[in-house]
């Protein structure tokens, strides 16, 4: 029996329920509730953004559920790379999204409560960030330099990273 | 403020127009709507700005309050619109290079890197939360405090150079190294000498008789030898500067610091030197208590701790030669030592009289235990107390302050009320020398199989059960040990979890990284001929267990040395930006990544 989600615009997804468990939020929901066939509303996510999210889930319903202790066990001898992307989810964040959806993506995750999707969002930004430098990441998300120029100078001097210090 | 403002919204506008015109919707508005998009970027900016200020005063309120909606969602400022937990998770992400780069983009990015909370999860993830009060100061701008997380980070991730190079002709038995750099060995060719670290070149060496160990602070080197004899040579000139009778067999380790020297010896007796400025020493003390001979020692803060080859760990107040208490090791019984002070003290006599030897042994009925577990090595920092036992164990203790040590003198009853206080001692850390797949399950996990762990029986060491831990050393974070079987091992001291341990050029990682894995050899280092060949990254011979044996180890903020049976010294560099940029000079990106 398929899962219907109703997004903040009014459009409406059926989908089935082991992917709809991709969402903690939704998996909690459904087990409370039973399926009673009711479309869930959904008024954090638009259409556009729950057709993303639910391809996401389409495609990672199979996967093992995350488990978050083992997760943090790893985090002792090594920190989690943003780089270990796999090809699929790479190109399902390259795929025509912009900086609005990939924010929108990353709230909805995180309203929806799906875990490697937030991960993945957050990997996507750390990468936009990484190597670049401050006046491109201003460019990048549209932040106005708001250092005087003194402050800027000496803001530069504590806090750039210097190889052989 | 306008001003600044405009050329941003300037992006923002010309998306949004259409939707503000959706009914009109000829082909020839469309048209003129997609060249003004086309052209628009290509005006310069007292054009756009005209032409913004044109539209806006066009707009009725309905545009005005979509625009007020649309425009934030459109100035997408990731970290500061995000909810502060997904800011963080994105920031956790970023090595610290980034997040120096973050620190530089904005008010409201500093604030978000700055935050206490990521910090501590920095730490956290490398397993040293401990650390981040004393390690991460938001008052010291970014670079310092990156650098810093870096440092850690390669360490705990085991990104390390290896190289060997060869101290002795034949085996070392102690090693030590100075804040310079310089490493001073002691090897079984009755030579001491002093290394440069970085460049394996012998800057020193010193012979004449068979030294059984060295330490070596400023300019004075302290030599213990088979004889007896304490002598101190000056590291800069290399000319001997005394030779001090005493001890009536030979000296198996000897401590200098500023102002004290002590010597522990195999007659069963510990001496404390007094040390003047000029390289001067006078015997001040003889401790008398030890039953078997003494194998180690250190000192700190006018404490003496002192271990034997009963497994009988005495400490001992410097000022007043009196001993304090005993600890004691025995394989079955307790499987930690607990500290016992002595009730009743030996008549009070707080002034050294020098060059006597007086013996302030307090009454104490002593029954050896029946099988000896030798202590091999003690570190004392003052707040911790680490030992080894020849059996493969290391215990970690802490240790209560001693109240008033930072100022100086303190008074004997001081000391002894300190000494008798509860829990001087407590436990923080028992480790074993046992294969790491079990020793994860056996010692750290306390769920499930607490009968292996809890019910006082300790993990023996199944898999090399004749691994002796030999050395050690500890440090804000970590402890180092090294083994008859070659190899050195390093804690986290918070978490009693393995890091990796070191065997030459392989580390093993902890169980989840799996596997060992080649370390790669530093450039230039294997250049003298001797090092290449043979198994082990180069370092010739010593199939023999007791050929591989770690005999010592040190390090610094940068290195760590192990000294070896078979006369070599091994070091595991950190790889840091120089390292990394001498390696690719000549071309190749320097990513520190």
């Amino acid at each position: 029996m398929p899962v219907i989600l109703q997004a903040s615009d009014g459009q409406q997804f059926p989908i089935e329920k082991n992917v709809a468990e991709r969402s903690m939020l939704l998996k909690n929901m459904l087990e409370d509730v039973g399926d009673a066939g009711d479309p869930i509303p959904l008024p954090n996510v638009s259409g556009s953004i729950l057709k993303n999210v639910i391809e996401y889930c389409e495609h990672h319903k199979d996967d093992p559920h995350f488990a978050a202790e083992e997760d943090k066990e790893v985090f002792e001898s090594s920190r989690k790379k943003p780089d270990d992307i796999d090809e699929w989810d790479a190109n399902f964040m390259k795929a025509g999204k912009g900086n609005e959806e990939l924010f929108e993506i990353i709230l909805a995750a995180n309203y929806l409560d799906i875990k490697p999707l937030l991960d993945l969002g957050c990997k996507t930004v750390a990468n936009m960030i990484k190597g670049k430098t401050p006046e491109q990441i201003r460019e990048m998300f549209n932040i106005e330099n708001d250092f005087t120029p003194e402050e800027e100078d000496q803001i530069r001097r504590e806090n750039e990273w210097a190889a052989d210090a | 403020m306008p001003t600044q403002q405009q050329p941003q919204s300037a992006s923002t506008v010309p998306p949004a127009t259409p939707s503000t015109t959706p009914h009109s919707a000829s082909a020839e508005n469309d048209r003129d709507i997609a060249l003004i998009i086309r052209r628009f970027p290509t005006f310069p900016a007292s054009k756009r700005h005209d032409l913004l200020l044109a539209l806006l005063h066009q707009c009725d309120p309905t545009d005005m309050s979509f625009l007020g909606r649309v425009y934030p969602l459109l100035h997408r400022d990731f970290l500061r619109l995000l909810p502060a937990p997904i800011s963080r998770a994105i920031l956790l992400l970023c090595p610290p290079r980034d997040l120096c780069t973050v620190a530089q983009v904005s008010r409201s990015w500093i604030s978000r890197v700055q935050d206490h909370e990521l910090w501590n999860t920095l730490y956290t993830q490398i397993g040293l939360q401990a650390l981040v009060g004393k390690c991460y100061n938001v008052t010291e701008g970014m670079h310092s405090n990156a650098h810093r997380l870096s440092a850690f980070e390669r360490w705990v991730r085991g990104e390390l150079h290896w190289r060997t190079f060869r101290a002795h002709g034949s085996g070392i038995v102690t090693l030590g190294v100075g804040t310079d750099g310089m490493v001073v060995t002691a090897g079984v060719d009755k030579t001491v000498r002093v290394h440069d670290a970085r460049t394996g070149k012998c800057v020193r060496v010193f012979s004449g008789c068979e030294f059984t160990c060295a330490h070596g602070m400023g300019k004075i080197l302290a030599t213990g030898s088979a004889d007896g004899h304490l002598r101190l040579y000056s590291l800069t000139s290399g000319h001997l500067l005394r030779e001090l009778p005493g001890h009536t067999a030979s000296i198996t380790l000897v401590r200098i610091e500023p102002g004290t020297i002590v010597t522990g010896s195999a007659d069963q007796t510990l001496k404390i030197w007094v040390l003047d400025a000029e390289g001067g020493a006078v015997l001040s003390r003889t401790l008398a208590g030890h039953e078997a001979a003494i194998k180690c020692l250190d000192f700190a803060k006018g404490i003496l701790v002192s271990g034997d080859i009963a497994g009988v760990l005495r400490v001992w107040h410097i000022a007043s030669g009196n001993c304090l208490g005993t600890l004691t090791v025995s394989p079955h019984s307790s499987p930690t030592p607990t500290f016992n002070a002595f009730r009743k003290h030996p008549t009070l006599n707080t002034r050294p009289s020098p060059s006597t030897a007086y013996s302030s042994q307090p009454p104490l009925s002593f029954t050896p235990p029946t099988r000896h577990d030798p202590v091999s090595s003690i570190k004392f920092t003052g707040p911790s107390l680490l030992f080894t036992t020849l059996s493969g164990r290391l215990y970690l203790y802490d240790v209560t302050p001693l109240p008033g040590s930072e100022s100086g003198l303190v008074s004997y009853e001081a000391v002894r009320e300190w000494a008798g206080r509860e829990g001087l001692l407590v436990i923080k850390q028992v480790l074993s020398w046992v294969d790491p797949t079990t020793s994860n399950t056996n010692i750290n996990n306390n769920s499930g199989r607490n009968e292996a762990s809890g019910g006082g029986e300790l993990p023996r060491p199944k898999h090399h059960p004749s691994v002796w831990a030999l050395c050690s050393q500890l440090d804000e974070w970590r402890i180092i040990a090294g083994g008859s079987d070659g190899s050195c091992v390093v804690w986290n001291h918070f978490t009693g979890k393995r890091v990796y341990t070191l065997r030459g050029a392989t580390i093993d990682k902890g169980v989840r990284d799996g596997g060992a894995r080649r370390l790669p050899q530093s450039p230039g280092d294997d250049q003298d001929g001797e090092a290449g060949g043979a198994a082990e990254g180069g370092e010739e011979g010593g199939s023999e267990m007791n050929m591989k044996a770690i005999t010592g180890v040190a390090f610094d903020s940068q290195r760590i040395y192990a000294a070896c049976m078979n006369g070599y010294i091994r070091v595991w560099e950190c790889i840091d930006g120089r390292t990394r940029r001498r390696k690719t000079d000549g071309g190749g990106t320097n990513d520190m990544a």
